[in-house]
């Protein structure tokens, strides 16, 4: 549920912030807090956690905020960073090396291993696990588009692709849900 | 792959728990903001084109601009050439039509060609010399808030805290052609653009159809009276003061599509009555529709809060989407029509018809932009008293046009564009032995091309209804729901025992309906406002 005006808003509290006004990036959390918390409940299923993450998401926008380049709005920008804070958070258990936190925002995560998914705070939720195990760039659609509440035109200009490339990538995404959910159940 | 397998899929993966983020947290995130926030250059540079207003307006505001321009220009042509009573004298036709002074309500009569609207500015030369300032002061605020409403001037930056420096220039700044007008020139606009935000109807080309209270019968009108009185007091002193009041407390301060709550004139227009066919067979109304009320709503219910009752038109609801009915294999226009019983009808005789307006494709070699294919467009319904007891129109109250005004010409009732689709919702009680003819849907319009004034007709059958609810098809289920999403977000008495959790599922299975369609991602976000309204209700 949002629309260009959302872009509007942000484009001045960014513009705002550009000129150093601090209040602006408030502004800007509390625009934007409750859908980048609701996109990270629904992929990790757990409240307290996505709390956690949401402030971790902010941390790490804050940190790569000059590597923000305005081709998607804000909040489309933010709900990718969240969605890697929360892959990150997946293979953290892991991970023998930290990654480097700073360019988790613009670096694409590869997926989490069935393994990973199924073993960590996702389990229970058969529909969750399913999308975890997409693809990548199928996944991120999915993700987007129906947890984040993002619009298809915000996620092809986010991923710099033409929204008919979404709309097939959404079409593919639910087939290959619809199968692997088909195949769970059939087991 | 089985498509049933992918609609559950999306309907799962849309289905809500919302949780409330933990109390605390905004707090949290905000003391973690560092002191330096460095953002690129090219970020306020690229967020400019958010300024932009969508591109499918871009034609009403060149026409409107255009329009405002050219009232401008003809009004400090008559005030700087000719003196003012000679004037008036030259222009008796005219004045008759329009004469009006644009503080007082449109007069019923026809409404003139469209060089009419700059006959208030000639009356109002014979007013005394401070009147006539206090009226360009007046005409700029409502042009500004106007401008502003229809998208192309920015609204005052809506940072709620003083101190914030302004937005940088290039965010703030309109486009050349209306700040750069005198200000005798932006009166010359003044009814136009006031008309258009209170009709909620972005773009001057459209204009206000001048109201049909006119020979209606008393008793069973009351209530389109009301909606025509009070629509036609969008020139009245109150309009201005809503227009500049703050913005309603159940609002945040973001813009909801493309304005400022506080810029955005609700005025009731009412609900309309059912009518008894036996006292009146006949609904007439203009296609001049826009869609800014659903997105208003759209805003306010993301936000978490319902929205003013007032501020939800259902036509322009009904509008924002289409329903998939097909542009005319040949001719100007295909006319669509179709009805079935719903759950949210008064009783088991009560139908909801469909009626839909499709304005022919033009192909992309001979299309200039946006192109006008008619102009005066205006519809009317003849209901078959033998078959339909009563009727009413959902929406449209301040698209009223007077039944004997359909076939004037001279009625200014909106343009057109090439594949332009309007629809049009009404409830009827069928009689029990109810046969043959339900209604009759009449277009008339004048042909962009030619000028020819034409006329086209479609039947709408018993035979033709759907037989339950299930049977019709997904766009007929979109459009009822949608109807009675803005029946129940305004208040209307006739969604007073609409059973809310039953329009969400309802909602919910008609988006899992249309997850293949060009306009699933619409539909996924109706579901969400039926969901917000519902919870927002409950409380």
């Amino acid at each position: 549920l949002r629309d260009r005006s959302d872009g509007r808003e942000e484009g001045r509290l960014l513009a705002a912030l550009a000129a150093g006004d601090r209040e602006a990036a408030e502004r800007l959390v509390e625009r934007t807090y409750r859908i980048v918390f609701a996109l990270l409940r629904r992929l990790c299923g757990e409240p307290d956690l996505a709390a956690d993450l949401t402030q971790e998401t902010y941390r790490k926008a804050w940190d790569s905020l000059s590597g923000f380049d305005g081709r998607a709005q804000f909040s489309t920008w933010l709900c990718r960073i969240a969605y890697n804070t929360f892959l990150n958070h997946l293979r953290r258990p892991r991970r023998l090396v930290p990654l480097e936190e700073k360019h988790e925002a613009t670096v694409a995560d590869p997926a989490p291993s069935a393994d990973e998914a199924f073993g960590l705070a996702v389990a229970g939720d058969r529909l969750r696990r399913a999308v975890l195990a997409l693809p990548d760039d199928l996944r991120f659609t999915v993700t987007a588009l129906f947890w984040g509440d993002l619009p298809v035109r915000e996620i092809a200009l986010h991923e710099g692709v033409t929204t008919v490339a979404i709309r097939k990538r959404l079409k593919r995404a639910l087939a290959a849900l619809a199968a692997a959910l088909e195949e769970e159940e059939a087991r | 792959m089985n498509p049933l397998n992918t609609r559950e899929i999306a309907r799962r993966l849309a289905a809500r728990d919302d949780v409330e983020p933990p109390e605390g947290l905004l707090e949290k995130i905000k003391s973690e903001i560092p002191a330096a926030l460095p953002v690129a250059p090219k970020v306020v540079e690229r967020m400019e084109r958010f300024e932009r207003p969508p591109r499918r307006r871009v034609w009403l505001m060149a026409a409107s601009v255009a329009a405002a321009l050219g009232g401008g220009v003809l009004a400090l042509h008559v005030m700087r050439t000719a003196p003012a009573p000679e004037m008036v004298m030259q222009e008796p036709a005219r004045e008759e039509k329009a004469g009006a002074p644009a503080s007082e309500p449109v007069p019923q009569g026809p409404a003139g060609a469209p060089e009419a609207k700059a006959a208030p500015l000639i009356q109002a030369q014979d007013q005394e010399k401070d009147e006539e300032t206090r009226a360009l002061t007046d005409a700029k605020e409502k042009k500004d808030a106007g401008l502003r409403a229809l998208g192309y001037a920015s609204a005052p930056p809506a940072l709620p805290e003083p101190a914030a420096p302004p937005p940088a220039p290039q965010l703030a700044q309109p486009p050349p052609a209306a700040p750069a007008m005198p200000l005798e020139v932006q009166s010359g606009v003044e009814g136009r653009v006031e008309g258009g935000v209170a009709g909620g109807v972005a773009g001057g080309v459209i204009g206000g159809v001048p109201g049909g209270v006119v020979g209606r019968n008393e008793a069973q009108k009351q209530t389109r009276q009301r909606a025509n009185s009070l629509d036609l007091r969008r020139d009245a002193p109150a309009a201005k003061t809503a227009a500049a009041a703050p913005s309603p407390s159940t609002g945040g301060t973001a813009e909801p599509n493309d304005q400022a709550y506080g810029d955005v004139f609700f005025e009731s227009a009412g609900v309309n009555p059912f009518i008894d066919s036996e006292d009146d067979r006949l609904s007439t109304f203009g296609l001049d529709v826009d869609t800014g009320s659903y997105t208003v709503a759209r805003r306010y219910l993301r936000d978490g809060h319902l929205p003013p009752s007032d501020a939800v038109r259902a036509e322009e609801f009904v509008n924002f989407f289409s329903y998939g009915d097909e542009p005319p294999a040949r001719g100007d226009f295909a006319l669509h029509a179709e009805g079935a019983p719903t759950p949210f009808a008064a009783g088991p005789q009560y139908r909801l018809l469909r009626f839909n307006v499709r304005g022919r494709e033009v192909t992309a070699e001979n299309r200039q932009p946006l192109q006008t294919i008619a102009k005066d467009a205006k519809v009317q319904v003849d209901f078959n008293p033998a078959a339909v007891s009563r009727w009413r129109l959902i929406g449209y109250e301040n698209r009223d046009i007077a039944d004997q005004k359909f076939r004037d010409d001279t009625v200014d009732a909106g343009e057109i564009g090439a594949g332009h689709s309007v629809t049009a919702l009404y409830e009827v009680k069928l009689k029990p032995e109810a046969a043959g003819k339900i209604a009759t849907l009449h277009l008339r319009f004048r042909a962009a091309d030619t000028g020819e004034i034409r006329e086209t007709v479609r039947d709408l059958r018993v035979s033709e209804l759907a037989p339950s609810w299930e049977a019709a098809s997904p766009g007929f289920h979109l459009a009822a729901l949608v109807g009675e999403l803005a029946e129940v977000l305004r208040g209307s008495y006739w969604a007073k025992d609409v059973n809310l959790d039953d329009l969400v599922s309802r909602a919910r299975h008609t988006a899992s309906e249309m997850v293949d369609s060009k306009r699933a991602v619409d539909v996924l976000d109706f579901v969400r406002m039926v969901e917000a309204t519902a919870r927002l209700k409950k409380r």
